[in-house]
């Protein structure tokens, strides 16, 4: 029994194994581009997600073969739990379940979000979608930024509430710029289209499709510890790219950083009443609260710092 | 205003408004006292006067406040989308509201303590109050009888 258990843990430190190699080269190659590199950056990450992925599908096709030659007696032993049940068995179908589970849920997770997270926004935060007429001003910037980007003119959807804060659901294409009224009365024009620009360049980018993927892949993975660092990487990396594409298309990434200041002093003020403000302003930006490696918002000091260094190389 | 009083949350060992009332909201209420009607930007230039703050934080108490029901608030469409505060209650309806509220609860729970501590403690210099207490008695009395 000893010998088979040991075979199949060799089998899954040898998995491990390579895991980790995929990783230590990904953080390599990160570490060898720059830091503002952030396609390449997304693509480095996104390798090691996509190892282990191919990693646990390459398990699960030697557990698959084993439990395929299994005989019905074999079977039936682990499905009763039976003592005599072989270890090798158990391990495979444990293995299979543990994958079968993760992977539909991962699978689920990608489709809703990338297809549907628009309905379910809309329905959270009770969204009412503005026609040309009822919103002209923002209308004429979205269109104008549009062009630049070279992507359809998004609808826009409005929150009736005095918290300032924007975002992007829908996909390249299906895209709904949401703003709250809040957004609207304290932000200037030109932090408005900075903004606006930078959510735009969201879509540009395919950040929905791009982020349904890693997450699908973080979570499709069991004990994928490492997709919960990598993910967030990623998360945050866009935020970065959508930065520099607004500051790149308005030619104003003093705007966005003025805008970006303001949308974080309401952070200052976080409601008790529940948990909305709070998770819509996340949308947008990093609040007062958690930083560091786990956080899908880039601190908003280090934004601004990357705002400036851009303005400087680029705009001066 | 809501008839849920659950915004109120006594604070004894704090001044004036904020005995009941969050620091910025009871600053951004005696504003709205004040201007009676105005928009964001006008609401944050009073209090402007007064301290330091940002705009969009006070965009965000003024959600908070309109969640409590002491803020109304109408959508506006002109340049461009924006809203018109005004306050729910006057400075007069708040105070009796807390007063109310305070003594309800206070007297729900230690009544006789309440009411003897009242009756002992209280001192009333002004002639024109001692007065007033004496016609409120009386009603009272009326009211028994």
């Amino acid at each position: 029994m000893l010998d088979v258990v040991a075979t199949f843990l060799s089998r899954y430190l040898y998995a491990i194994l390579l895991s980790t190699v995929t990783s230590v080269g990904a953080l390599i190659a990160v570490k060898l581009v720059s830091k503002r590199a952030y396609k390449k950056r997304t693509l480095i990450f996104l390798s090691p997600l996509l190892g282990s992925f191919l990693i646990a599908v390459w398990i699960s096709s030697i557990c698959f073969s084993h439990w395929f030659t299994m005989s019905k007696g074999e079977l039936y032993h682990i499905a009763c739990s039976d003592v005599s049940f072989s270890y090798e068995a158990a391990i495979c179908t444990s293995w299979i379940a543990m994958f079968g589970a993760s992977f539909s849920f991962a699978f689920l997770y990608a489709i809703i979000s990338y297809h549907f997270s628009e309905n379910f926004v809309t329905w959270l935060f009770h969204i009412r979608y503005l026609r040309e007429d009822q919103a002209l001003n923002l209308y004429k910037i979205l269109s104008s930024l549009s062009q630049k980007a070279c992507v359809e003119t998004p609808k826009v959807g409005l929150i009736e509430r005095s918290t300032p804060f924007v975002f992007t659901i829908g996909r390249k294409g299906k895209s709904t710029i949401v703003v709250s009224v809040g957004f609207l009365e304290t932000l200037s024009s030109n932090e408005i289209e900075a903004s606006l620009a930078h959510e735009i360049s969201h879509t540009k980018n395919e950040d929905c499709l791009i982020k349904s993927f890693a997450s699908g892949l973080k979570f499709a993975v069991p004990f994928n510890l490492l997709g919960y660092l990598i993910e967030p990487a990623i998360y945050r990396d866009r935020e970065f790219l959508a930065d520099e594409e607004s500051a790149r298309m308005t030619r104003k990434p003093r705007a966005l950083i003025s805008a970006l200041i303001k949308l974080y002093e309401s952070f200052a003020v976080r409601s008790k009443n529940g948990f909305f403000p709070d998770f819509s302003m996340r949308l947008f930006a990093q609040g007062t609260g958690r930083y560091g490696i786990f956080s899908k918002h880039p601190s908003i000091a280090e934004r601004l710092e990357r705002l400036l260094e851009f303005e400087n190389e680029n705009l001066s | 205003m809501s008839q849920n009083q659950g915004w109120i949350e006594f604070k004894p060992h704090k001044k004036k408004l904020t005995k009941v009332l969050g620091d910025l909201e009871a600053d951004i209420m005696e504003s709205l006292w004040k201007l009676q009607l105005g928009n964001v930007k006008e609401i944050h230039e009073v209090l402007s006067q007064k301290r330091r703050i940002a705009v969009t934080t006070v965009a965000t108490v003024l959600d908070r406040l309109y969640e409590k029901g002491l803020v109304e608030r109408e959508l506006k469409k002109g340049k461009g989308l924006r809203y018109e505060y005004k306050p729910a209650i006057t400075k007069k309806q708040f105070e009796t509201t807390v007063v109310r509220s305070i003594f309800e609860g206070l007297f729900e729970t230690f009544g006789d303590s309440a009411i003897s501590y009242l009756v002992n403690h209280v001192r009333i210099k002004d002639e024109k109050t001692l007065e007033e207490f004496k016609r409120h008695l009386e009603k009272l009395k009326k009211g028994r009888v």
